[in-house]
């Protein structure tokens, strides 16, 4: 099992998918044309890493993003509520409009968010 | 000075119509996802420059991406009639423009659910947008339906929207979002 990188281009953010340590970071701007594209090996390498058993971090920080991109978020979080790993999401924003993206988010997903204020 | 006749009598309806003062920045032709990325970066110094709070903003570069990925999602480049997209403030308000032309099919879907959404109680949008959100379905091709939705959700349902049939089942779409009250943020 490998460790995913993306880096971040004009309209797409950096993504550090760390299997040893458990965590995965999603920084940037966030406003693919195809956004299920875009996830697609995220969601991959997050199949593999379920397998582990191991806890995981999901650290989300988007400067904005497109409501495609929203909804692959929420696909994200779904996928990771379907097995008993334990996993803690933390929500960083600079403002109450991204932490309103966070909130409904954590609504509809029913998982529990840390919110980070930047 | 702009010279093109066409975007002159643009600028000079919106200014009448909306009361534009300063134009932010003002698109015509050719759309792109190079061009929205770098649109929402100018957009984002000038409200920031215009001390705009970071909520508004935020806000802005949301509704503004959503209208410029449907311009370049649906344009029609066949029709010989290119899209605007304007981002413009007076007194009070924040206004962001745009017009594309669409398909008679598209005309259909666009119109109900914009009507759809605008007559939804204010009190409700929120628990409505939930759930249409939670249902949506992200296509292959990445969509998933939700572009006006959140357009409308973002600006607290400040939306006006125009439809004329120009030619050959082809028709404009003009469609005008309030951001904000300059003065008071979110």
């Amino acid at each position: 099992m490998k460790n995913l990188i993306i880096e971040s281009t004009i309209g797409t953010p950096k993504v550090e998918f760390d299997i040893k340590a458990g965590s995965l970071k999603i920084t940037g701007i966030c406003t693919p044309e195809n956004p299920k594209q875009f996830f697609e090996p995220i969601m991959s390498t997050l199949n593999d890493f379920q397998g582990t058993g191991k806890p995981l971090t999901i650290e989300i920080f988007l400067e904005y993003f497109n409501s495609g991109s929203s909804k692959a978020l929420l696909n994200l979080f779904l996928e990771t509520a379907k097995t008993a790993n334990e996993t803690n999401i933390h929500w960083l924003s600079e403002d109450e409009e991204l932490k309103d993206a966070g909130i409904i988010l954590e609504e509809i997903s029913g998982l529990k968010f840390k919110y980070i204020d930047i | 000075m702009i010279e093109d006749p066409k975007i002159r009598a643009l600028l000079n309806d919106i200014s009448h119509r909306d009361k534009i003062k300063d134009y932010l920045l003002v698109i015509y032709g050719q759309f792109n996802q190079d061009i929205l990325v770098s649109a929402i970066k100018l957009i984002e110094k000038k409200l920031v420059l215009e001390k705009f709070p970071a909520n508004v903003i935020t806000k802005t570069k949301i509704i503004c991406t959503e209208m410029l990925q449907n311009i370049t999602k649906h344009k029609q480049e066949d029709t010989g009639i290119l899209p605007y997209f304007i981002v413009g403030t007076n007194d009070k308000t924040l206004n962001i423009l745009s017009g594309n032309i669409i398909t008679e099919s598209s005309k259909t879907i666009i119109e109900s659910k914009l009507n759809e959404y605008i007559k939804i109680n204010k009190g409700d949008f929120r628990s409505y947008y939930v759930e249409a959100f939670k249902n949506s379905v992200l296509s292959n091709k990445g969509n998933a339906g939700l572009g006006l939705l959140e357009i409308v959700y973002r600006s607290n349902q400040n939306v006006k929207f125009k439809m004329q049939d120009v030619k050959d089942g082809y028709f404009s779409f003009d469609l005008d979002v309030v951001v904000n009250e300059k003065a008071t943020g979110s």
